[in-house]
């Protein structure tokens, strides 16, 4: 029993490894980080985004996971490499230390849980104490198809992300709402801050290569100072 | 790792061998898996794992560490390559568990007190740990049996995590990865709350190095540095050139996962 759990969880580590190092064909590759309370949705999130799979059944994340996910944005093929973090406090010595070079951030709230909802501003400071100063961040408030538990409503949601100038989305992991458009937005306005870096330094062209697995030539330079 | 020659020995791990796994000679040879194997590695195998079973049953009867550390090199060997059989495994890992944190503590009465917790101004004090148990029992192992639905089995994981934390160990409280050590115990324990509470106690504050779990994770930090160390030593002649920064991300995720 111990040998096949242990097994179980070593195999799908192994597997997630060899996609990330085998897969070298894309032209951008953005390192994101999705944060918030515990419980509010994140694992769920993720793998609804990735795997397009949803169970009420998700275990706690103990300390960081991650997947990879290309997609088409603007003729270009960007990897995504998703952080998925552990909401408890005790661990943010451990998760902050990814906050360096991530260049989108997803803030998750819980649309039934008051207290997560309050925590936002929190959140945001970490983002600014240890994360770049041109991350993107879009606010989150997760679990929306629980219409009867909601404690904050949207207006509030909405009204604190322009307060933050933030970008702001309700979405439920479960029913599948603006899963995907919060990853496209984010990966959107991203390019976006990008190009304009790009335009505003243009030594930035010959930067640093992004965060990457191995010292193979990239395809095109990931464009970001991180 | 040879097979002891003692023939009293040989005998009955032989009827046993016979009786578990209904091996006869003349049928095809499988593996445990139902793969098509070659008889003698499959031969070798269920003797060496019977040989562990019968000689632990014996050491199980003296029931002394002494006798474990000192003369059983064998056996260390043959646990290594095949692990404690299943079917004694809860009896070795009491043992040294009792060895390890002996009998100054009440775990019924810990336990009794975790499953009463009413106090206010504990539980106000508290808070945030008995906030957090509560949201990780019901998503520790929800695909097994035990702790599928609002079974006794989340209650015990329950009372054994408040045991740790609020009783046993206030200073470092809960730390999440701790329900899932508790789980497992309570699964070897086959849903023994007291024998699993005492294996929680010797595994966090005897076993791991100190502070482990402490508010800065030093010790969990500890181990990702560890083994990060150790991946650049295995791959530092191999063609993998890993940057340092991605390494170090991806060393943390594995050793917490």
């Amino acid at each position: 029993m111990l040998d096949s759990s242990r097994q179980r969880m070593a195999g799908g580590q192994d597997q997630k490894w060899q996609k990330d190092a085998a897969d070298q064909n894309f032209d951008y590759m953005f390192k994101i980080l999705i944060i918030g309370n515990s419980s509010v949705g994140k694992t769920s999130f993720l793998f609804r985004y990735a795997d397009d799979s949803f169970t009420s059944a998700f275990v706690s994340t103990v300390g960081i996971d991650f997947k990879v996910k290309t997609v088409f944005r603007q003729d270009k093929r960007v990897k995504l490499q998703i952080w998925d973090t552990a909401g408890q406090e005790r661990y943010r010595t451990i998760t902050t230390a990814y906050y360096r070079g991530a260049m989108g951030f997803i803030l998750m709230y819980d649309v039934t849980n008051e207290e997560s909802f309050n925590s936002v501003q929190d959140w945001v400071t970490q983002i600014k104490t240890y994360s770049w100063d041109n991350a993107q961040v879009i606010l989150v408030g997760n679990k929306c198809d629980m219409e009867d538990e909601r404690v904050v409503s949207f207006e509030r949601g909405k009204q604190l992300a322009d307060q933050l100038g933030l970008e702001f989305f309700e979405t439920s992991a479960k029913e599948n709402i603006n899963v995907k458009s919060v990853f496209e937005r984010l990966v959107d306005i991203i390019c976006d801050k990008m190009s304009e870096s790009l335009d505003s330094d243009p030594t930035l062209v010959n930067a640093p290569k992004g965060t990457r697995l191995t010292d193979n030539p990239m395809p095109t330079n990931s464009g970001c100072q991180c | 790792m040879t097979i002891s020659s003692d023939s009293a020995i040989f005998k009955r791990i032989f009827t046993l061998m016979k009786k578990y796994y209904n091996y006869a000679e003349t049928e095809k040879c499988m593996d445990k898996f139902g793969f098509l194997a070659n008889r003698d590695e499959v031969t070798q195998e269920i003797m060496n794992s019977l040989y562990i079973e019968q000689l632990m049953s014996e050491l199980l009867n003296t029931n002394s560490i002494k006798y474990w550390s000192e003369s059983c090199q064998s056996i260390k060997c043959l646990i290594r390559d095949y692990g404690i059989p299943n079917a004694i495994r809860a009896q070795i890992w009491l043992i040294f568990i009792k060895s390890k944190i002996g009998d100054e503590l009440d775990i019924k009465n810990i336990l009794n007190e975790a499953s009463n917790y009413k106090d206010e101004e504990l539980l106000e004090s508290h808070s945030d740990v008995f906030r957090q148990i509560d949201l990780d029992v019901k998503r520790t192992v929800p695909n097994h049996n035990m702790f599928a639905s609002d079974d006794n089995g989340i209650t015990k994981l329950r009372n054994i995590l408040i045991g740790y934390c609020i009783c046993v160990n206030p200073s470092v409280g809960y730390c999440q990865g701790m329900n899932f050590i508790a789980a497992l115990l309570l699964i070897v324990f086959d849903g023994n709350e007291e024998h699993s509470l005492m294996g929680l106690i010797a595994i966090i504050d005897h076993y791991f190095p100190p502070h482990y779990y402490d508010h800065h994770l030093t010790g969990v930090r500890a181990d990702q540095m560890l083994l990060k160390d150790l991946i650049t030593c295995m791959t530092s002649d191999n063609k993998l050139h890993f940057n340092e920064q991605m390494l170090e991300e991806i060393t943390n995720a594995l050793s917490l996962n």
